[in-house]
């Protein structure tokens, strides 16, 4: 009994410290070798750069050739703009959903889930013709609009469940003070669910700047590249430089990971003690 | 500040319905207090006179206006809630400015200000908080606050918006007993400072008797009986008021009538040890109607010296101090009906579990309900056994 209790969090720390090994090896490797000349990446590639290695070639080619400002800019607008539609509207529209019995309301709801079930891609040659026929083709805009599409779902299900938990006493003491739906949504409810933005901010971010798919077909063009388009130009049929790529890579990661850690700061729990007893 | 009259309000949940029309008057500054036990439907009559809930049928009217289908906010009246219902992201001072900021709808709702000025708001907030002791707490968040504290603000923030009635929906179940009596006296103070309209509910019977101008007993949807504390003490309408009103509660012995006089009825308790002439007026009863009489715990004495007279054993002794109350037997043979037999005492008796016990009542001090629990008629005129007229 006693043995196994305390092998209890052994264990658990063995596994979850092995997760991250296998999670972080990957991203470690990526930056360690964007700083290693191109011979050293090939000769020993799980080496760290040292002084015969280290070398700052990919981020010179990055940084001063291509126009990776621009592609930096162009992901993170489309970041940022998908995030705020994401989270007004989907915040919105949980609001709408948890507050309002309306009729139809059950089957919004189930049809937002459908959303979280199926994956936007299926509708790819679809959402093209859509995009092609607002004139949208090769624009961020249209890089926007799909992407909240493809956000709100999952995120009007988890701030709903979160706006369901907020007491109604709360609500109800702001109408009777007279306060607007409005400002009890903006004044009351979207601080309260702080906690709950951060989360669907990180869960929606992450797959936006990341993608591939929908830059590609929607806005392959060069004004209109991201980070993620632009670094296939370092990927050839023949030859690849892999300088480039990986510290491409490595530069992508900064911004997110500040967005990151900005919302994790919300990430703070019992923001609602206090409220009712 | 204004009047409030309830007629006919119902509510039904889909097709239960939970109040089954209510009429009532609440002159302007009275202090109203709604009392009942669990489910009674005393918080949603007083959801239904917020208006956050709708009303099914009847008519409420404040200040002598129809306000059926007005906002809380268009009825001008303050709900002090339960959880108090801070707003825990604002400091004292935002929870108490909130519902001043927006006398006038800026765009957006509202929501870019607009309204009151600020000097006009900062000096509500600060005269309701001198009023509460709350100043010095007025940059605290509402995480940092005691329960009482916390009570004291959401009352705050009801006094700032001056409103026509303030309803209070069990303001002290949340508080410790030392803290809920000094809150209790708080809301009497301020309820003469202000001359407030107050609607309270409760399902305590002693906040009830304290504070209230008048009580309305609600039971199952309808009112039992509604009128000042003491004349629902001394002349209860029905069984169900005389019962909740007043701790210990009244005690019930079954009788059956065996004579009916013109202004008094003879009874013979169940147990066929009893029989006594009550001064009851008889209305519609006839004779070998079964009835219930009641006398409350402290109209009981020890000894034999008032005309209604009893014996039996003590099962439980409770000594308080200043008074003892005997639990009295309820044996096969017992005159007692089912529930045990409550005597208050003085803190000084000498009797113990086991003892026999003489005990008797003046028979002014009994009340008599029919078989449908309705009172009857009390012909008494002794000051101690009957409420004092009102003004």
């Amino acid at each position: 009994m006693r043995n196994s209790r305390r092998l209890g969090p052994l264990a658990v720390h063995a596994l979850l410290i092995s997760y991250t090994i296998i999670a972080l090896f990957p991203i470690l490797l990526i930056i360690f070798n964007s700083f290693k000349s191109r011979k050293a990446i090939f000769k020993s590639p799980l080496s760290l750069p040292d002084a015969n290695t280290f070398d700052l070639v990919g981020f010179e080619k990055v940084l001063g050739s291509s126009s990776f400002d621009v592609y930096f800019l162009n992901s993170i607008s489309v970041t940022v703009m998908s995030l705020a539609f994401v989270l007004v509207l989907g915040a919105m529209a949980a609001w709408a959903l948890a507050e309002y019995d309306f009729p139809g309301s059950d089957f919004v709801a189930l049809f937002l889930a459908i959303g979280i079930m199926i994956p936007i891609r299926l509708g790819s040659v679809s959402l093209l013709k859509i995009i092609v026929s607002l004139g949208l083709i090769n624009t961020l805009t249209a890089l926007v609009l799909v992407y909240t599409a493809q956000g709100l779902p999952l995120a009007i299900f988890i701030l709903r469940e979160f706006i369901a938990q907020i007491p109604d006493d709360l609500k109800e003491a702001a109408r009777c003070d007279g306060v607007t739906e409005y400002r009890i949504f903006w004044s009351i409810i979207l601080p309260l669910i702080r906690p709950a933005l951060a989360t669907v901010a990180v869960f929606t971010m992450i797959p936006v700047w990341n993608d591939l798919w929908f830059p590609l077909i929607l806005a392959p063009g060069e004004d209109t590249a991201t980070v993620t388009l632009g670094i296939q130009q370092f990927i050839g049929q023949y030859v690849t430089d892999w300088n480039a790529v990986l510290a491409s890579l490595t530069l992508a990661i900064v911004p997110i990971l500040i967005l990151y850690l900005v919302f994790s700061r919300q990430l703070i729990r019992g923001l609602t003690s206090g409220a009712v007893k | 500040m204004a009047d409030i009259k309830l007629s006919g309000i119902r509510k039904s949940y889909g097709s239960s319905e939970v109040l089954h029309g209510i009429d009532i008057d609440v002159k302007d500054g009275e202090f109203v207090v709604f009392v009942g036990p669990s489910g009674c439907g005393k918080s949603t009559l007083l959801r239904l006179i917020a208006g956050l809930e709708t009303i099914s049928d009847g008519e409420l009217q404040i200040a002598g206006q129809k306000v059926n289908d007005l906002t809380p906010s268009q009825r001008k009246i303050a709900m002090v809630f339960q959880s108090y219902a801070l707003y825990p992201h604002m400091t004292v001072y935002q929870n108490m400015a909130f519902g001043l900021t927006l006398g006038k709808k800026g765009p957006l709702g509202g929501l870019l200000g607009g309204g009151e000025n600020k000097k006009m708001i900062e000096e509500k907030v600060h005269k309701a908080a001198a009023s509460l002791k709350l100043e010095p707490l007025l940059k605290r968040y509402p995480r940092e606050l005691s329960g009482g504290q916390r009570q004291r603000v959401a009352i705050g923030r009801a006094i700032v918006r001056d409103p026509n009635v303030f309803l209070f929906d069990e303001p002290l179940s949340n508080l410790d007993a030392a803290l809920r009596v000094n809150t209790r006296l708080e809301i009497a103070r301020l309820h003469q400072e202000l001359e407030a309209t107050i609607i309270y509910v409760t399902h305590d019977q002693v906040e009830a008797m304290t504070l209230a101008d008048k009580i309305v007993v609600l039971n199952d949807g309808y009112v039992a009986q509604c009128g000042t504390p003491l004349e629902l003490y001394h002349q209860p309408a029905n069984k169900f008021v005389a019962g909740f009103i007043g701790s210990p509660s009244m005690n019930f012995l079954e009788a059956t009538v065996t004579d009916i006089g013109p202004e008094d009825i003879e009874v013979v308790l169940s147990s066929g040890k009893v029989k006594v002439r009550l001064p009851v007026l008889p209305g519609d009863l006839a004779l070998d109607a079964r009835v219930s009489i009641g006398i409350r715990p402290e109209h009981l004495q020890e000894g034999s010296g008032e005309v209604f007279r009893m014996s039996s054993r003590v099962k439980v002794v409770e000594q308080l101090g200043e008074a003892s109350y005997l639990y009295l037997e309820n044996g096969e043979d017992d005159p007692f009906c089912n529930e045990p037999f409550c005597v208050k005492t003085n803190g000084h008796s000498s009797i113990r579990t086991g003892d026999s016990v003489d005990i008797c009542a003046a028979l002014s001090a009994v009340h008599v309900f029919n078989a449908s629990g309705i009172a009857l008629t009390r012909t008494t005129t002794d000051s101690r056994y009957i409420a004092p007229r009102r003004a």
